[in-house]
């Protein structure tokens, strides 16, 4: 059942990251391309547009990853707990199965969609390079190979595990304030939006005094352990606590309209 | 006969307000129930606990033997009082996603239901009338060779014409194997095809007993004595 639930929600969620990806790779594809055309143009008025249209490709990227981010939000919050909970919560399926469908379908689509995002915005930064002549277009090649290089060691990969943690918190602070708000019998999106900012800052709060309490601890250990060790582990503990509670409140105190 | 629903001292409150309070009450298989009260006798409160979308103040409800969980969900189809279809499929889909999660689904059954009201497979939920969505919710209920059906207000908001044809499909898909428990305030309506009748009032059970046997008794049609009994509350 599980795959099934996976499946489905993997297909829904299509729907709004294929165009996010059409989209990003529109804007780079436009990008390189004015890049290419404008290349050794003694124009200012093509470079002035050729950088434009570069730099603008940076927010579009962003917006794209933040679009998908409300996408997922949205439909967690009509399919489990909106009218279309009355179906997702009578399937013969358990709340766990259901609840982590959701989280992974979610983390798959936006970590697709980061890679297509990360993959943007170092295109962008090369054309971006190339229209300020800091590189020749016979240089393009070789630059893009560099950096193929540079990121690919364990670095990168240790980073992009955090980066698919703190998602993966991101989603669940959201998912556990709608269904703390959603436990409320009116108001249910004022009160997830009270809830969201009073996990976040609970939390600021928490981790605040977990890096000043023990400062000498943390000095002892060092920058790198903190970094590689500790972030990792705070930002897993707190997922598990926001987990906890958001299958708590939907699993007791489900109040579906 | 075995029971299939169970309601043991069972209780829900929300905050201070009680909405059932210590009912027990059984309901044989092969029978149509209507669960008839007013609006707020805690009709829906107890679907809703029936399906595990609510969780019991005190006691419990049993489907089958089975506490409310992934077991008593595969013997219940459930009609909402809402329109819980996905927005983002079309009646074809639906079809296919009830066969894959129900295996008591009989997608033919549904299907062919489907093509008697004239509605197409191809048409989204979205592009559907409300009336529409609610016979397709329906069909997709009806279509599956469940032990229980729990049906919450199944002819409210509809016109006579689809009131008479839901009815017809009740009817029609009845299991003798199975229970339907209707939840009504429409009672004229549906007391042609109920062999019980349980009142509510203020989430309790003021009454339990046959249809028939209300009739040659009392003299009077369940409706009528609805109505009795109810108007007293109001005065």
């Amino acid at each position: 059942m599980f795959g099934k639930l996976m499946k489905y929600e993997l297909r829904a969620l299509a729907k709004a990251g294929i165009p996010v990806i059409i989209a990003i790779a529109a804007a780079v594809s436009f990008s390189t391309v004015l890049c290419f055309t404008t290349s050794g143009v003694e124009s200012t008025a093509m470079q002035f547009l050729s950088a434009l249209f570069t730099l603008l490709g940076f927010p579009l990227i962003g917006a794209g990853v933040v679009l998908l981010i409300v996408v997922i939000v949205v439909r967690f919050r009509r399919t489990m707990l909106g009218d279309e909970g009355y179906l997702t919560h009578t399937l013969p399926v358990s709340l766990t199965a259901l609840l982590w469908s959701k989280l992974l379908s979610a983390l798959i689509w936006l970590c697709v969609v980061a890679a297509a995002a990360l993959a943007g915005v170092v295109l962008c930064a090369i054309n971006t390079s190339m229209t300020f002549g800091v590189m020749s277009a016979k240089q393009y090649a070789a630059t893009l190979r560099d950096t193929v290089q540079v990121l690919a060691d364990w670095n990168t990969l240790y980073y992009t595990s955090l980066g698919v943690l703190v998602l993966l918190f991101v989603l669940l602070q959201f998912f556990t304030a709608l269904s703390i708000g959603h436990s409320f019998p009116a108001k249910k999106m004022g009160y997830s939006v009270l809830f969201y900012f009073a996990i976040d800052g609970t939390l600021r709060v928490v981790s605040s005094l977990g890096l000043i309490l023990p400062l000498d601890l943390w000095s002892s250990m060092g920058s790198d352990i903190v970094l590689r060790v500790a972030l990792p582990l705070v930002t897993a503990a707190y997922s598990g606590v926001l987990y906890f509670l958001t299958w708590r409140m939907q699993s007791r105190h489900l109040n579906l309209a | 006969m075995a029971e299939i629903f169970e309601c043991v001292n069972l209780s829900k409150s929300y905050g201070s307000r009680q909405a059932l309070a210590a009912l027990n009450f059984s309901i044989p298989r092969g029978r149509i129930v209507g669960l008839l009260g007013p609006n707020g006798s805690g009709k829906t409160t107890l679907l809703k606990l029936a399906n595990g979308l609510l969780t019991p103040t005190q006691g419990q409800v049993l489907i089958d033997g089975h506490a409310p969980g992934i077991r008593s969900k595969r013997l219940v189809s459930y009609l909402p009082e809402r329109s819980a279809l996905p927005q983002d499929m079309n009646a074809r889909q639906l079809l296919r996603y009830y066969g894959e999660f129900f295996p008591d689904f009989d997608e033919q059954r549904a299907r062919q239901m489907l093509q008697n009201l004239g509605i197409e497979e191809k048409l989204g939920i979205k592009q559907m009338s409300k009336g529409t969505r609610e016979k397709v919710q329906l069909i997709l209920t009806m279509s599956r060779d469940a032990s229980l059906y729990l049906l919450d207000e199944p002819i409210g908001g509809v016109d006579p014409a689809t009131r008479e044809y839901i009815l017809r499909t009740i009817i029609g898909n009845y299991n003798p194997d199975a229970a339907v428990i209707i939840s009504t305030h429409l009672i004229a309506d549906v007391e042609q095809i109920l062999d019980e009748v349980l009142f509510l009032r203020q989430g309790q059970l003021v009454l339990q007993a046959d249809a028939e046997q209300i009739r040659e008794t009392k003299g009077m049609s369940v409706d009528a004595l609805f109505r009795e009994e109810f108007k007293c509350l109001g005065n």
